[in-house]
């Protein structure tokens, strides 16, 4: 069937029209979509309306750990070096370390404060180095820093950059421990503070802003460390009033 | 259909591998921000919920009081929320003066694994002050700031730490300027102080002759047979600002955007805060007008055009007007080439490619497209009738085809 030239505009016309359409009512939805996750439209509101609101916030002390558990696997130290050193920061000797612990870790233990009320935050560990790894050939290290404002533990495996804009331990006072700290006898047992400086200065706050702290993790383990499963523990203890 | 289960099974083990591990536990209770004077026999019942948790939640008490504590048996909801209740109660007497604690501790046990694990543990603390036996006193003072010529309020706060009374408290305050010299003493007249109340001592100094700037006071209390020493710092004010910083170097033909640092001198709101530059004793630029709270800092940012001024220095003033009053700075502009993206504002427009833009864009492309090919079609249907008139001419016969022939 022959079409006229006439009927071909008259369908050309209704496909503009069509496709017009059609894409402002797509845009619409998009819109409606938008709205529904909480994104900004631009939209103007063009009448006000007063309504009275009266809510309790309850007061939440929360702590959410992410990456909780650091595991090195199963591996052993080359036997023409004295020890295998690696560390949460993506740090691994190539050469000396082994089999499971050849694979580099590059993500620390991300700590957020997700509650609405701050905190004192501390810490213990339950072996000292000696006691975790063992070993004669060169000192067991056994140590641990703290992270601020850092994006590595988000950037772990694709859960995205939303490291804090600002020190999440209060406005004077500051993280302890940002460099590699030894965890020796002193460490092992009595808690220490990671924020705060006593039990009623709570300022690990709970910002979306500034909330969240990273503790990496690094290990020295001598040549001749007893061949066992190792395993150690960090409690964090949240203090709030 | 066993390959697409086994695809399915991987990917629920890639998922299982990629996502991170996460562990919570969040406690809503009761908040004691304060401490809490111990009473005889003090009893009360705490109620806690535990609303997120990852293993087997553990709950017992700590710290100087745990061993007045007991607890309900948690309970379990079906949304997995535990409740718990703390019933502390107080003994007669605690021998302990001052401040004893009692956490209320919350130990999640998740199951560990790897090489380094760690656990979460939350306390939720209430401090009991239990008063000395002996007289002792917490001492505070403030010294508000003030403008020139008004008084200032100057508070001694004195807050018994003892079971006995103090009958006799007062203090005296030295006042002292940034210099150190001794300026005045005034005196609080005298009170009493019960067994765990607090009082206030006031008195007012009047600024009048004193010079804008900062002082220090120190009181000292005297209570009883003792006395306490505390200073406090305080600054006299006047209508005035100060320019810390602004920019002093523009881009050659662009828009440039200077910021002026203006901190107050006030010991009140300036409303209307804005700067003007000149250059060659012509307006260049003027930034916002804004509002500046009492003794705080702000920059103002505002644009000069530098497009037509060549190279090299020029005598510039910049005046910053505050509620009526102003401030000059005399200052050499420099006008400089411009360094890869230093200090420029950009005078193109710029569109943000967000979604709706992107859309908007496709349908303008779509439509333009529908146009056009409307218009080739109008184009050839014209063109067919010319065709169609022309005369046939005879077909070519094939080549192959007469070789193929010739053979």
């Amino acid at each position: 069937m022959e079409l006229s030239n006439r009927t071909l505009a008259v369908l050309l016309v209704a496909a503009i029209v069509i496709s017009i359409g059609t894409s402002f009512m797509s845009l619409q939805k998009l819109s409606d979509i938008n709205k529904l996750f909480g994104v900004t439209t631009g939209y103007v509101a063009t009448s006000s309306h007063q309504a009275n609101l009266s809510l309790t916030l309850t007061s939440q002390t929360s702590i959410t750990l992410t990456n909780g558990t650091i595991a090195w696997g199963a591996g052993y130290v080359y036997s023409g070096c004295n020890n295998c050193t690696m560390a949460t920061n993506g740090t691994t000797n190539a050469i000396c370390c082994l089999s499971g612990w050849a694979t580099t870790i590059d993500y620390g233990m991300l700590i957020e404060n997700t509650g609405n009320t701050n905190v004192s935050l501390q810490m213990n560990i339950t072996k000292n180095e000696t006691n975790f790894i063992g070993g004669t050939a060169v000192s067991p290290y056994f140590g641990f820093k703290v992270i601020t404002g850092s994006s590595s533990s988000h950037a772990y495996k694709g859960t995205g950059d939303e490291a804090d804009s600002a020190n999440s331990c209060g406005d004077a006072g500051g993280w302890n421990f940002t460099t590699w700290t030894e965890v020796d006898n002193s460490k092992n047992t009595t808690p220490f503070y990671l924020c705060g400086y006593s039990t009623p200065a709570y300022t690990f706050g709970a910002e979306n802003t500034k909330d969240e702290v990273e503790i990496q993790i690094k290990l020295i383990i001598p040549q001749n460390a007893p061949a066992t499963a190792k395993t150690n523990q960090l409690n964090l203890l949240a203090t709030s009033a | 259909m066993k390959n697409k289960l086994l695809k399915h099974c991987f990917l629920l083990l890639l998922l299982l591998v990629v996502l991170p591990f996460t562990s919570a536990l969040g406690i809503t209770g009761p908040v004691f921000p304060t401490a809490v004077r111990f009473e005889p026999n003090y009893a009360r019942e705490l109620n806690y919920i535990i609303t997120e948790y990852t293993g087997q939640v553990e709950v017992h008490a700590e710290g100087d009081l745990a061993q007045y504590v007991t607890f309900t048996e948690p309970v379990e909801s079906n949304n997995r929320v535990v409740t718990v209740t703390a019933k502390i109660k107080l003994p007669e007497r605690i021998n302990k003066p001052g401040s004893n604690s009692l956490f209320i501790v919350f130990n999640d046990n998740p199951p560990g694994g790897g090489t380094v694990s760690a656990s979460i543990i939350i306390r939720k603390a209430i401090w009991f002050e239990v008063l000395y036996p002996y007289k002792k006193v917490d001492v505070s003072f403030n010294t508000p700031n003030v403008n020139t010529n008004e008084t200032a309020n100057m508070v001694v706060g004195v807050r018994s730490l003892s079971e006995l009374d103090i009958t006799q408290v007062r203090a005296v305050i030295d006042v002292f300027d940034s210099q150190k010299n001794h300026l005045t003493t005034l005196e609080t007249p005298t009170k009493r102080l019960p067994s765990g109340e607090s009082i206030y001592l006031t008195q007012q100094l009047s600024t009048i002759g004193y010079l804008p700037g900062a002082y220090t006071a120190q009181a000292t209390v005297f209570w009883d047979d003792n006395q306490t020493k505390i200073n406090s710092t305080f600054k006299i004010g006047t209508l005035s600002v100060k320019v810390n910083s602004y920019t002093k170097e523009f881009v050659k033909g662009a828009i440039n955007k200077f910021d002026v640092e203006v901190e107050s001198k006030w010991n009140k709101q300036i409303e209307q805060l804005s700067a003007e530059l000149y250059i060659n004793d012509t307006k260049v630029g003027r930034t916002s007008t804004e509002t500046l709270p009492a003794w705080q800092k702000i920059t103002l940012q505002g644009y000069f055009d530098a497009t037509g001024y060549e190279l090299g220095d020029y005598p510039a003033r910049l005046i910053t007007h505050f509620d009526g009053e102003s401030a000059i700075e005399e200052f050499t502009a420099s006008i400089v080439e411009a360094e890869a993206g230093a200090g420029k504002e950009s005078p193109g427009i710029m569109i943000k490619l967000n979604t709706t833009t992107f859309l908007i864009i496709l349908v303008v492309i779509i439509a333009a497209g529908n146009i056009i090919y409307f218009y080739l079609q109008k184009r050839k249907a014209k063109k067919q009738p010319e065709q169609a008139a022309q005369p046939v001419k005879p077909a070519a016969k094939p080549k192959k085809a007469e070789k193929i022939a010739k053979k």
